[in-house]
């Protein structure tokens, strides 16, 4: 049974209302942000009066206009609502209008006079380390001695790798609907994966108490981390001109605005030096991350300590020494997304095996398989967590046979020697990923399920449903748990005023920790059921009483398991239950247990476990364009017990798919003056249908269940992100060949056309 | 002068009067208007300029033949105006009249085909249309059908498993018996020809030649415009709307085309995807290119006049056109005249069309027996982008093999597409060889002085032009099909 299919049908015919398509309000205004163009002056002065005077303008604002604090930073507080003296990005958000018509916004927006004084702009991670512009203090994270081990290795390799920035590019856009209401209330219809945080900074623009605001999120068009601390943004600026007008007001943000706006993935440069002996064994590495964080912190230094942890991938590296900095720039702050830092920190270790075979004329998977982490003392991680029964070798030697990865490595080579025009490459690639939040208290959800009296019911629960399946892995954890058909229940839009203080849906959590409160609310509603239904049989069927232990839910009855035929359908003893005063509500709590960990020494066990995962990928390059066309890829995941293997399947897909995008054809670029050019589709490029692999192999690994999950189940939504860099290790080993895999080819990230040419270029004899 | 458009939503007869109408105005999308409907917001923007398919709709109209021709559009980048006599199928539209689904949707939903849903709606209606016009489509054209419909959560995968089972399912179908209404409604209204001037804006859509060339006779600064899928981002993106509109969409005599002796005459009003259809044998290189052209969204409106009158210097089917000596038919009050396009493009988005003209017709000759013919595009990405560098080839080689005529086209290396003269010359009289192609190549360097842009550097655009001559070579030598 496919149990998205209930949502899916409101997919199909139209009918699922995203933000934008919910019946307008009557008296509703139309909200335009009226930004910067410039990435860092001194606002000298600004005229608001000829735009508030045009008819149809129903408000224009300035920080100025703001009742309660100017700040929305989410966790540290540094970043303004609206610009006050000084804009530090072109796009950064100045004045607010509302109108009755978006033209009528356009016009208010002409007719706004600002007088820039343009400061230095730092846009370069180079240019910010040139000018020490930190967002904050640099980190360290170490086991060991690099130093040492790094001297003592028979083999050096060192270098550096920039990875690039990426737009989220969910296809609904940023978007928010507030109707006030009576008095201060404030009802806030948002597109966010943050609910209680867009609550909080709400509240906090308005001056005004949580309990007065309320967030609700009935689905999101994509997120993929974009939405998880900016859609407050555009929260926060609509509920302020709602508070001004005391009308509905609706802000949209159309494509280019969103992309001019909003945060990217965090471009990173990393330098990297690495000592290994003749086998590739690693026998230490350093690593220096600097990420670009943009004007303000937003989540940059979580993400940086998620790029820290991910250091290693799957690999044991017995003395690792990891530096970190995270740099201000004027530029949008950068955000979470998919991986967050795993991607970029994977990239650089994989970077470095994939040299080491180079540099030893050994097969990669070699290396890689001789480098995973195995029994112990080689199972512990550079951060002192236990990586409990890795199977990286058992997957990667069945991968490796799916695929026919040696065949077709030799079959490569055969090809390579007789086409002069054209490269094949190849590449595994495995991941280890960690899940939790690595802010600890984040692991926490909460839930509300109702039963109604007529057997059906609602849950309630934290997460937001953003495509990842949420809500059917909801429906048919709690489906399970009252042993009811799904159909029978229905998981509401998510709303502050339901389950309060929530954590984001981010870091791949959402179910593990949603489906656990849920499952928990449903352990207590099951309970006390158990204890009322012995009285409910006792009237039933008379004989001996039952006992509460007994008690089960299956097959849409409740039943005692001792004494056959005394069994009465779910809806019937709800109805009982609602005559007998039991209460059918119970919220549920989960907390992730035995994680924890000492942030400022960097040890201890941040994840509750690890998913493991793991890609090959054949390209076929074209030495005169630089085209490299994807030919075949074969994935194995291991990812627990599944509760829908078909959700599951589709966020590998296209989470793969998504990662390739970001290492090959997606590609940010500023001007000189910091303004985004790649603003739009049409320069900024997305992987379409055609560039999905021909032959393209998904297996979930089956048969190990995940102990201390709900269900026996693995997140699932960022590991697969990461297995783009087989894609993109195998363009390298492509153009590798050229050189008959002797020299080191030049290869950041992303490999674009462009790129691909330069680093062949670069190979060519003689050069 | 009347100025209502009518036209079917889904079942059911749609009329508007824009005269009498504060709200609505002619150059407004179709999307614009869709989504101001409470009952359509299946129709999504996710990019508002005919780059993501979320806003797909399908149109219906009658072919040749009397029959349904049912084409996916961008509904975020045509006119109005331009659904009039025509049937305009959303999302809300599929469910069969007794609720159940139609097997498209059916599908999506068997193969987890949505993961947020928000592309979801576009990518079914693209799925319908490819349901209705290509039962039997292959894999490869399942993938080019779906390019213009951006999905960033499935990787597509689910989506071609949906759109195989639904394919294989089409049969003899519920909503045929429907199609014989739906032809008599829309063959039931008349032809809407009027000119409409609202408080800043001109938007005529006359129904003949005669009268098009009569209004910009009368209005030079007219925009002429088939497809809209450029000039609708210069009024709804760029909020820079022309002095007027011309929506020649209407004229029927520039959507024919005709064979003559020596040539192709295709209508300037022809859409690229049936251009495609007609010139597939005689002229394969310009078929490859419009295969590459846009989205299967944007060929079914966008027309080759659009892309010859755009002018712009990656106009994706002028080299090949150029390569095949394709020439402009031009006509006005005054009368006509035929401009061979290599002149015809003058610079920087700059045609000689003259005030009072518009293109009524490319002629497209056939291409000599023996003629070597390619053309290549590089982009970033390789479906729905915007050439880095484009080229089309031609070599015509003695009966001793060597080159009599070379014609080598390029487009983004320019402010505007044109040959490359010092190539050319250097490849006369030589054998077509490595070396000659080389030696070409080395040449480009003075032919163009490229620019660098966001697609590329100055370098990778030289560099790529020099290696496709060498792909040419590659491609064409002696042993290779010609």
């Amino acid at each position: 049974m496919n149990l998205s299919a209930e949502n899916a049908l409101y997919y199909v015919t139209g009918e699922a209302a995203f933000v934008d398509d919910m019946p307008e309000p009557s008296r509703l205004l139309h909200g335009l942000v009226v930004t910067s163009a410039e990435a860092h002056a001194r606002i000298r002065s600004f005229d608001l009066e000829a735009a508030r005077r045009l008819p149809g303008v129903a408000a224009v604002l300035s920080s100025r206009d703001i009742p309660g604090h100017n700040q929305m930073g989410p966790v540290i507080r540094d970043e303004l609502c609206l610009a006050e003296q000084e804009v530090t990005f072109a796009g950064q958000a100045v004045f607010l209008i509302a109108a009755e018509t978006m033209e009528l916004c356009r016009q208010a927006a002409a007719e706004i006079r600002v007088e820039y004084e343009p400061l230095p702009a730092i846009l370069s991670l180079e240019q910010a380390m040139e000018a020490q512009s930190l967002l904050g203090p640099p980190r360290t994270m170490c086991r060991g001695d690099a130093e040492a081990g790094l001297r003592a290795a028979a083999h050096r390799i060192s270098g550096t790798l920039r990875t690039g920035a990426q737009e989220h590019w969910y296809l609904e856009t940023q978007v928010c609907l507030c109707v006030p209401g009576e008095g201060r209330e404030m009802t806030v219809y948002s597109s966010t994966q943050h609910p209680s945080e867009t609550q909080a900074l709400a509240a906090g623009v308005l001056g005004i108490s949580r309990n007065e605001v309320a967030v609700e999120v009935k689905r999101l068009g994509g997120g993929f981390g974009g939405k998880e601390t900016q859609a407050n943004h555009t929260a926060c600026w609509t509920a302020l001109l709602s508070r001004a007008t005391g009308r509905p007001v609706k802000i949209r943000l159309n494509r280019d605005q969103d992309m001019i706006m909003t945060g990217k993935r965090h471009r990173f440069r990393i330098g990297y030096s690495a000592g290994f002996d003749s086998d590739g064994l690693l026998q230490a590495v350093r690593f220096d991350f600097h990420s670009d964080g943009g004007a303000a912190s937003d989540l940059s230094f979580a993400i940086m300590e998620r790029a820290m942890l991910h250091a290693d991938n799957a690999y044991f590296v017995p003395n690792m020494e990891i530096r970190a900095s995270v740099w201000k720039t004027n530029l949008p702050s950068n955000t979470a997304m998919r991986g967050f830092g795993g991607p970029q920190a994977m990239a650089a270790i994989e970077t470095i095996l994939d040299r080491i075979a180079r540099h030893l004329g050994k097969d990669p998977l070699e290396v890689r398989k001789r480098n995973f982490y195995r029994h112990a003392p080689g199972n512990v991680t550079h951060y002192g967590q236990t990586v409990v029964e890795p199977p990286l070798s058992e997957m990667a030697d069945r991968l490796a046979a799916s695929s026919d990865y040696h065949t077709r490595r030799r079959a490569a080579a055969d090809f390579n020697a007789c086409h002069e025009f054209f490269r094949k490459g190849i590449a595994l690639t495995p991941v280890k990923f960690g899940i939790s939040f690595t802010t600890t208290f984040l692991n926490q959800a909460g839930a509300l399920v109702l039963i109604y009296a007529d057997g059906t019911v609602a849950v309630n629960h934290g997460g937001t449903e953003m495509g990842q399946g949420l809500n059917a892995k909801i429906q048919a954890i709690a489906a399970a748990g009252f042993g009811l058909p799904a159909g029978q229940i229905k998981v509401n839009a998510t709303s502050t005023s339901r389950v309060p203080n929530t954590s984001p849906t981010a870091a791949s959590s959402g179910s593990d920790l949603n489906g656990m409160a849920v499952r928990n609310a449903i352990e207590t509603l099951k309970q006390r059921i158990a204890e009322a239904m012995p009285a409910v049989f006792a009237d039933r069927f008379g004989g001996e009483k039952s006992s509460a232990e007994d008690i089960v839910f299956e097959g849409g009855c409740i039943q005692d398991r001792r004494r056959p035929g005394c069994s009465v359908p779910f809806s019937e003893a709800m109805r009982e239950m609602n005559l007998r005063q039991v209460s059918l509500a119970a919220s549920g709590f989960y907390r992730t247990p035995d994680i924890g960990w000492d942030k400022a020494r960097g040890w201890g066990k941040p994840f509750h476990y690890y998913v493991y995962t793991m890609a090959v990928s054949e390209v076929l390059l074209d030495l005169l364009t630089g085209e490299a066309r994807l030919l075949r890829v074969d994935i194995l995941h291991e990812g627990g017990r599944s509760i829908e293997p078909g959700i599951d399947r589709g966020q590998i897909e296209g989470g793969f798919l998504q990662g390739v995008g970001w290492c090959t054809t997606e590609e940010i670029k500023w001007d000189e003056g910091g303004r985004l050019l790649t603003h739009s589709p049409d320069t900024y490029k997305i992987p379409t249908s055609g560039d999905v692999p021909p032959v393209f192999h998904v297996e979930l690994l089956e048969g190990r269940p995940n102990p201390g999950t709900v269900h026996g189940s693995k997140a699932i939504g960022e590991p697969p992100f990461m297995l783009g860099l087989s894609a993109w290790l195998a363009i390298k080993d492509a153009i590798s060949a050229t050189a008959g895999h002797r020299e080191e080819p030049d290869f950041d990230l992303p490999a674009t056309g462009e790129a691909i040419l330069l680093s062949l270029q670069r190979l060519k004899p003689g050069r | 002068m009347p100025s209502t458009i009518s036209f079917l939503l889904g079942r059911k007869p749609v009329t508007i009067d824009f005269c009498g109408s504060a709200a609505w105005s002619p150059a407004w999308t179709l999307l614009q208007y869709l989504r101001s409907l409470p009952d359509r917001k299946g129709t999504k923007e996710g990019c508002g300029q005919g780059d993501c398919g979320a806003c797909t709709v399908v149109l219906a109209e009658p072919d040749r033949e009397g029959r349904l021709k049912y084409s996916a559009v961008n509904s975020c980048l045509l006119f109005l105006p331009m659904v009039h006599g025509r049937q305009v199928l959303t999302v809300e539209d599929l469910k069969f009249p007794d609720g159940s689904l139609h097997p498209v949707q059916q599908a999506m939903i068997d193969h987890y085909g949505s993961q947020c849903g928000f592309c979801t709606p576009g990518v079914v209606m693209t799925l319908f249309a490819l349901f209705k016009q290509k039962p039997h489509a292959s894999a490869a054209e399942i993938r080019s059908a779906l390019a213009g419909n951006l999905c960033r959560c499935t990787g597509y995968q689910p989506i071609f498993r949906a759109a195989q089972q639904c394919l294989a399912l089409s049969g003899p179908e519920r909503e045929s018996s429907e199609e014989g209404s739906t032809l008599a409604e829309l063959n039931s209204i008349p032809p809407a020809e009027w000119e409409w001037t609202g408080k800043s804006e001109i938007y005529c859509r006359p129904k003949s030649l005669e009268q098009a060339l009569e209004m910009i006779g009368r209005n030079p600064t007219l925009s002429p415009v088939h497809g809209a899928t450029d000039l609708s981002l210069q009024v709804h993106l760029k909020h820079n709307p022309p002095p007027g509109i011309l929506d020649l969409s209407a004229i029927p005599e520039l959507r024919a085309s005709r064979q003559e002796k020596e040539e192709l005459i295709l209508g300037s009003g022809m859409s690229l995807s049936d251009v495609a259809g007609h010139v597939r044998r005689t002229h394969p290189a310009l078929e490859e290119m419009l295969q590459r052209f846009g989205s299967a969204q944007i060929r079914n409106v966008a027309t080759l006049g659009g892309n010859v009158g755009t002018a712009s210097p990656i106009g994706d089917a002028l080299p090949a056109l150029m390569a095949y000596g394709a020439a402009v038919e031009l006509k006005s009050l005054a009368g006509s005249r035929t401009v061979p396009l290599s002149d015809f493009i003058l610079g920087y988005r700059r045609t000689g069309i003259a005030p009072g003209e518009i293109i009524a017709a490319v002629r497209l000759p056939f291409p000599p027996p023996g003629a070597r013919i390619r053309a290549y595009k590089v982009s970033r990405r390789h479906d729905v982008d915007i050439s880095t560098v484009n080229g089309a080839f031609r070599l015509q080689l003695d009966s001793d093999g060597r080159i009599r005529e070379a014609r080598l086209v390029f487009g983004g290396m320019s402010p505007f597409t044109r040959r490359a003269a010092g190539a050319e010359q250097a490849l006369l009289g030589k054998e077509w060889s490595r070396a000659a192609a080389e030696e070409a190549a080395a040449r480009l360097q003075e032919d163009f002085q490229p620019i660098s842009d966001v697609r590329g550097s100055a370098g990778f655009r030289r560099q790529v032009a020099a290696n496709l001559l060498l792909k040419f070579w590659s491609d064409t030598r002696s042993g290779q099909a010609p």
